[in-house]
């Protein structure tokens, strides 16, 4: 089919629209009875769903508002909290009455190893004392007992020896 | 007559309608759309059906012949308008210009393949103008064209199918 002009073209057109066989009307008002049908159906079902979203929309956010089951929730998760604490200041109580009683003891053992302390260093301080009055050099050794011990007795017998030998 | 009794949604007056332009209409939907069978059938039955819905809609006066032309050309460009759509969704690119049928097909089917590769509105006015044999004004009321603007696209559809049959 080369260099075909318009009669040709229109001739081959006609020719092969006249073997074309168009389907046979019979059916066509069924057809178009069943089509309006389908389509009231489709719109029903689309207005039908368009409906059940808005229905669903407006009550979901109602739903999680007042549902009885979150409501529970919500008080069990307060008296937990309340309960939590409570056993949290319970247990601050528990460790600050503890600390206090370990410091308390503390002290006392302190206070009882100063006291120790302190007789011992009497005790050193009479020993000194007694030994320097056998002593050549006395009143170095005096001396040694009021300086080193001066809160005991014994330094203060020590000074007072010393200041009536001078 | 029978256009009161249609805008009035009288059954009887549809049968009518089908027994007097069904086969009418039948044939010019299964040019507009390429000779494909179904695809005929469902736009004539959507005309149908959409005159059976809303009777109202239908012409109060005039001719009732042109007017179902009107409605059928209007119907087979929405078919268009949903097939290549859908071509579209399904990733499937139309073949507009396939440049030659299968050598065993005859002469009669070649031509057929080639008007159906034409794009949609060249065929509308090589079918309405050398098939339906309407002249260039009315084809101009239908397709809401002035007669130039009707010469030209004739043309242009011409030379489209010269083109293809003589690839």
């Amino acid at each position: 089919m080369t260099n075909m002009d318009d009669g040709e073209l229109i001739q081959l057109l006609m020719d092969a629209d006249a073997r074309a066989r168009p389907p046979a009307p019979g059916d066509l008002m069924s057809g178009a009875e069943h089509r309006r049908t389908r389509r009231i159906h489709r719109r029903l079902i689309v207005v039908g769903g368009c409906g059940a979203i808005l229905l669903a929309a407006a009550i979901w956010p109602a739903r999680t508002r007042t549902t009885p089951r979150g409501a529970d929730l919500q008080s069990q998760i307060t008296a937990l909290d309340i309960e939590d604490r409570a056993a949290t200041a319970t247990l601050n109580d528990l460790l600050t009455a503890e600390r206090r009683l370990a410091v308390e003891n503390r002290l006392r053992q302190l206070e009882a190893r100063s006291a120790e302390f302190d007789e011992e260093r009497e005790a050193t301080a009479v020993a000194l004392l007694q030994s320097a009055a056998d002593s050549p050099d006395s009143a170095a050794a005096f001396r040694e007992v009021a300086v080193n011990f001066p809160d005991t007795g014994a330094g203060i017998v020590a000074a007072r020896q010393l200041s009536g030998q001078q | 007559m029978l256009l009161a009794r249609l805008r009035q949604g009288e059954r009887s007056a549809f049968a009518e309608l089908n027994r007097r332009y069904g086969s009418r209409l039948l044939r010019l939907a299964h040019r507009l759309l390429g000779y494909r069978d179904e695809a005929a059938q469902d736009a004539v039955q959507d005309v149908f059906a959409r005159l059976l819905s809303r009777p109202v809609a239908i012409a109060a006066s005039g001719d009732l012949e042109k007017w179902l032309v009107t409605v059928v050309v209007n119907q087979c460009r929405t078919h268009h308008r949903r097939w290549f759509a859908r071509l579209r969704l399904l990733g499937r690119a139309p073949a507009k210009t396939q440049t030659s049928a299968p050598a065993d097909v005859e002469t009669h089917e070649f031509v057929r393949h080639a008007v159906r590769q034409l794009p949609p509105r060249d065929r509308e006015v090589i079918v309405l103008h050398y098939l339906e044999e309407m002249p260039v004004e009315q084809i101009g009321v239908i397709l809401k064209l002035k007669r130039n603007a009707v010469e030209v696209r004739l043309h242009r559809a011409r030379q489209r199918l010269k083109e293809i049959l003589t690839a």
